[in-house]
Protein backbone atom coordinates (compact mmCIF):
# COMPACT_ATOMS: atom_id res chain seq x y z
CA UNK A 1 0.00 0.00 0.00
CA UNK A 2 1.59 3.63 -0.76
CA UNK A 3 2.25 6.02 1.78
CA UNK A 4 -0.77 7.80 0.02
CA UNK A 5 -3.24 5.14 0.23
CA UNK A 6 -2.11 4.69 3.98
CA UNK A 7 -2.52 8.76 4.68
CA UNK A 8 -6.02 8.93 2.94
CA UNK A 9 -7.20 6.83 6.48
CA UNK A 10 -5.47 9.30 8.56
CA UNK A 11 -6.97 11.75 10.07
CA UNK A 12 -4.23 13.89 10.04
CA UNK A 13 -4.47 14.21 6.75
CA UNK A 14 -8.07 14.87 5.95
CA UNK A 15 -9.28 17.26 3.43
CA UNK A 16 -5.92 17.51 1.72
CA UNK A 17 -5.59 16.17 -1.67
CA UNK A 18 -4.04 13.54 -3.52
CA UNK A 19 -1.42 15.61 -5.04
CA UNK A 20 -0.96 17.15 -1.53
CA UNK A 21 -0.51 13.78 -0.01
CA UNK A 22 1.83 12.48 -2.13
CA UNK A 23 4.06 15.91 -1.65
CA UNK A 24 4.08 14.99 2.39
CA UNK A 25 4.84 11.22 1.35
CA UNK A 26 8.04 12.40 -0.22
CA UNK A 27 9.09 13.45 3.19
CA UNK A 28 8.09 10.57 4.83
CA UNK A 29 10.01 7.39 6.04
CA UNK A 30 8.54 3.92 7.03
CA UNK A 31 10.08 2.41 10.51
CA UNK A 32 9.70 -0.98 11.58
CA UNK A 33 9.69 -1.63 15.08
CA UNK A 34 10.28 -4.66 17.15
CA UNK A 35 8.29 -5.05 20.65
CA UNK A 36 9.66 -2.97 22.80
CA UNK A 37 11.51 -0.66 21.11
CA UNK A 38 11.28 3.10 21.84
CA UNK A 39 10.71 5.05 19.16
CA UNK A 40 11.48 7.88 21.00
CA UNK A 41 12.42 8.95 24.57
CA UNK A 42 10.99 11.06 27.15
CA UNK A 43 12.79 14.32 26.82
CA UNK A 44 14.56 13.90 24.04
CA UNK A 45 14.02 16.68 21.17
CA UNK A 46 10.89 16.93 19.18
CA UNK A 47 12.08 16.72 15.68
CA UNK A 48 9.46 14.32 13.97
CA UNK A 49 5.70 13.05 13.82
CA UNK A 50 4.69 9.83 13.72
CA UNK A 51 1.65 8.01 11.93
CA UNK A 52 1.01 4.57 13.32
CA UNK A 53 0.48 2.39 10.10
CA UNK A 54 0.12 -0.73 11.97
CA UNK A 55 0.63 -2.26 15.79
CA UNK A 56 0.26 -0.42 18.72
CA UNK A 57 2.34 2.42 20.70
CA UNK A 58 2.27 2.87 24.21
CA UNK A 59 2.78 6.73 25.07
CA UNK A 60 4.59 6.27 29.09
CA UNK A 61 4.99 9.12 30.95
CA UNK A 62 8.36 9.00 33.77
CA UNK A 63 7.10 11.27 36.33
CA UNK A 64 9.76 13.52 38.49
CA UNK A 65 9.39 10.70 41.05
CA UNK A 66 10.74 8.35 38.91
CA UNK A 67 7.77 6.51 38.81
CA UNK A 68 6.66 5.54 35.03
CA UNK A 69 3.14 5.34 33.74
CA UNK A 70 0.74 4.51 30.53
CA UNK A 71 -1.00 7.44 29.50
CA UNK A 72 -2.33 5.70 26.70
CA UNK A 73 -2.09 3.36 23.85
CA UNK A 74 -2.54 4.00 20.21
CA UNK A 75 -2.78 2.14 17.25
CA UNK A 76 -3.67 2.28 13.23
CA UNK A 77 -4.20 5.92 12.04
CA UNK A 78 -3.32 7.50 14.75
CA UNK A 79 -0.67 10.63 14.94
CA UNK A 80 2.07 10.60 17.65
CA UNK A 81 4.43 13.44 18.76
CA UNK A 82 2.66 16.10 17.12
CA UNK A 83 2.96 18.37 19.68
CA UNK A 84 6.99 18.94 19.18
CA UNK A 85 5.28 20.43 15.60
CA UNK A 86 3.50 23.08 17.57
CA UNK A 87 5.64 24.07 20.26
CA UNK A 88 9.08 22.33 19.66
CA UNK A 89 9.99 21.55 23.09
CA UNK A 90 11.10 18.80 24.24
CA UNK A 91 9.36 15.21 24.39
CA UNK A 92 6.94 15.01 27.34
CA UNK A 93 6.78 10.93 27.13
CA UNK A 94 8.13 7.98 25.40
CA UNK A 95 6.42 6.07 22.48
CA UNK A 96 7.14 2.65 22.55
CA UNK A 97 6.35 -0.25 20.07
CA UNK A 98 4.57 -2.77 22.06
CA UNK A 99 3.56 -5.43 18.84
CA UNK A 100 6.26 -7.32 16.90
CA UNK A 101 7.10 -5.22 13.87
CA UNK A 102 4.83 -1.99 14.46
CA UNK A 103 5.33 0.28 11.36
CA UNK A 104 5.02 4.08 11.59
CA UNK A 105 5.57 6.87 9.32
CA UNK A 106 7.98 9.61 10.30
CA UNK A 107 8.10 13.04 8.83
CA UNK A 108 10.80 15.11 10.28
CA UNK A 109 9.14 18.19 12.01
CA UNK A 110 10.90 20.97 9.94
CA UNK A 111 10.18 20.13 6.58
CA UNK A 112 6.76 18.94 7.63
CA UNK A 113 7.05 23.43 8.74
CA UNK A 114 8.31 23.98 5.62
CA UNK A 115 6.06 22.42 3.55
CA UNK A 116 2.85 24.48 5.92
CA UNK A 117 5.02 27.86 5.27
CA UNK A 118 5.53 27.30 1.64
CA UNK A 119 1.68 25.84 1.12
CA UNK A 120 -0.68 27.61 3.42
CA UNK A 121 -3.30 25.87 2.34
CA UNK A 122 -2.06 22.39 3.28
CA UNK A 123 -1.34 23.99 6.51
CA UNK A 124 -3.94 25.39 7.33
CA UNK A 125 -5.50 22.07 7.20
CA UNK A 126 -2.92 20.49 8.96
CA UNK A 127 -2.94 22.84 11.83
CA UNK A 128 -6.77 22.26 12.29
CA UNK A 129 -6.51 18.87 12.01
CA UNK A 130 -3.84 18.59 14.91
CA UNK A 131 -5.98 20.73 16.90
CA UNK A 132 -9.01 18.33 16.71
CA UNK A 133 -6.92 15.42 17.29
CA UNK A 134 -5.39 16.91 19.96
CA UNK A 135 -8.76 17.66 21.42
CA UNK A 136 -9.95 14.29 20.72
CA UNK A 137 -6.92 12.89 23.22
CA UNK A 138 -8.16 15.51 25.30
CA UNK A 139 -11.58 14.23 25.49
CA UNK A 140 -10.29 10.28 25.67
CA UNK A 141 -8.04 11.06 28.58
CA UNK A 142 -11.00 13.07 30.42
CA UNK A 143 -12.89 10.33 30.02
CA UNK A 144 -10.21 7.58 30.74
CA UNK A 145 -9.29 9.46 34.09
CA UNK B 1 -16.34 5.39 6.53
CA UNK B 2 -13.29 5.46 8.94
CA UNK B 3 -14.16 5.07 13.16
CA UNK B 4 -11.68 6.91 15.09
CA UNK B 5 -12.95 5.04 18.51
CA UNK B 6 -11.48 6.29 22.19
CA UNK B 7 -11.54 3.28 24.35
CA UNK B 8 -12.14 3.84 27.57
CA UNK B 9 -11.96 1.12 30.48
CA UNK B 10 -14.81 1.45 32.80
CA UNK B 11 -13.22 2.21 36.29
CA UNK B 12 -10.45 3.69 35.20
CA UNK B 13 -7.56 1.20 36.62
CA UNK B 14 -6.33 0.50 32.87
CA UNK B 15 -5.15 3.10 30.01
CA UNK B 16 -7.31 3.40 27.55
CA UNK B 17 -6.25 3.37 23.82
CA UNK B 18 -7.01 5.31 20.68
CA UNK B 19 -7.26 3.67 16.89
CA UNK B 20 -8.71 3.74 13.72
CA UNK B 21 -10.87 0.78 13.38
CA UNK B 22 -12.64 -0.28 9.95
CA UNK B 23 -16.09 -1.07 11.40
CA UNK B 24 -18.17 -0.13 14.39
CA UNK B 25 -17.41 -1.67 17.76
CA UNK B 26 -20.02 -3.51 19.23
CA UNK B 27 -21.40 -4.50 22.33
CA UNK B 28 -19.47 -7.85 23.21
CA UNK B 29 -16.78 -7.70 20.48
CA UNK B 30 -13.28 -8.06 22.21
CA UNK B 31 -10.35 -5.82 21.38
CA UNK B 32 -6.82 -5.21 22.90
CA UNK B 33 -5.41 -2.64 24.44
CA UNK B 34 -1.94 -3.05 24.65
CA UNK B 35 -1.06 -6.16 27.04
CA UNK B 36 -4.70 -6.81 28.06
CA UNK B 37 -7.63 -8.05 26.43
CA UNK B 38 -11.30 -5.96 27.02
CA UNK B 39 -14.81 -7.02 26.19
CA UNK B 40 -16.61 -3.81 24.81
CA UNK B 41 -19.54 -2.99 27.06
CA UNK B 42 -20.87 0.32 25.57
CA UNK B 43 -20.88 2.41 22.25
CA UNK B 44 -21.26 6.31 21.98
CA UNK B 45 -20.87 8.67 19.09
CA UNK B 46 -19.37 11.37 20.42
CA UNK B 47 -18.97 14.48 17.98
CA UNK B 48 -20.42 14.96 14.59
CA UNK B 49 -19.04 12.73 12.01
CA UNK B 50 -16.38 14.57 9.67
CA UNK B 51 -16.49 13.73 5.95
CA UNK B 52 -15.26 10.12 6.22
CA UNK B 53 -14.87 10.07 9.76
CA UNK B 54 -16.96 9.43 12.47
CA UNK B 55 -15.86 9.57 16.13
CA UNK B 56 -16.62 7.12 19.21
CA UNK B 57 -16.10 6.33 22.73
CA UNK B 58 -16.38 2.66 23.70
CA UNK B 59 -15.96 1.86 27.17
CA UNK B 60 -14.98 -1.37 27.71
CA UNK B 61 -14.03 -4.07 30.71
CA UNK B 62 -11.39 -6.07 31.39
CA UNK B 63 -11.52 -10.00 31.08
CA UNK B 64 -7.83 -10.87 31.88
CA UNK B 65 -7.29 -8.68 34.66
CA UNK B 66 -4.72 -9.93 37.46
Amino acid sequence: MSAVAVFQQVELFRGLSEAQLAEIGQLARLQQHARGQTIFEQGSPADALYIIHSGQVEIAVRTPGGDVYSAVYLGTGQVVGEMGLIDAGRRSAAAIAIEEGTTVYCIPGAALTALCERDTAVGYILMRNIAQDLSFKLRHQDSDA
Amino acid sequence: MIYKVSYVEETGQYPGGIKNEPAPPRIGDRVQIGPRLFQVVAVEEILPPRENFLYLQVTVQVIDGD
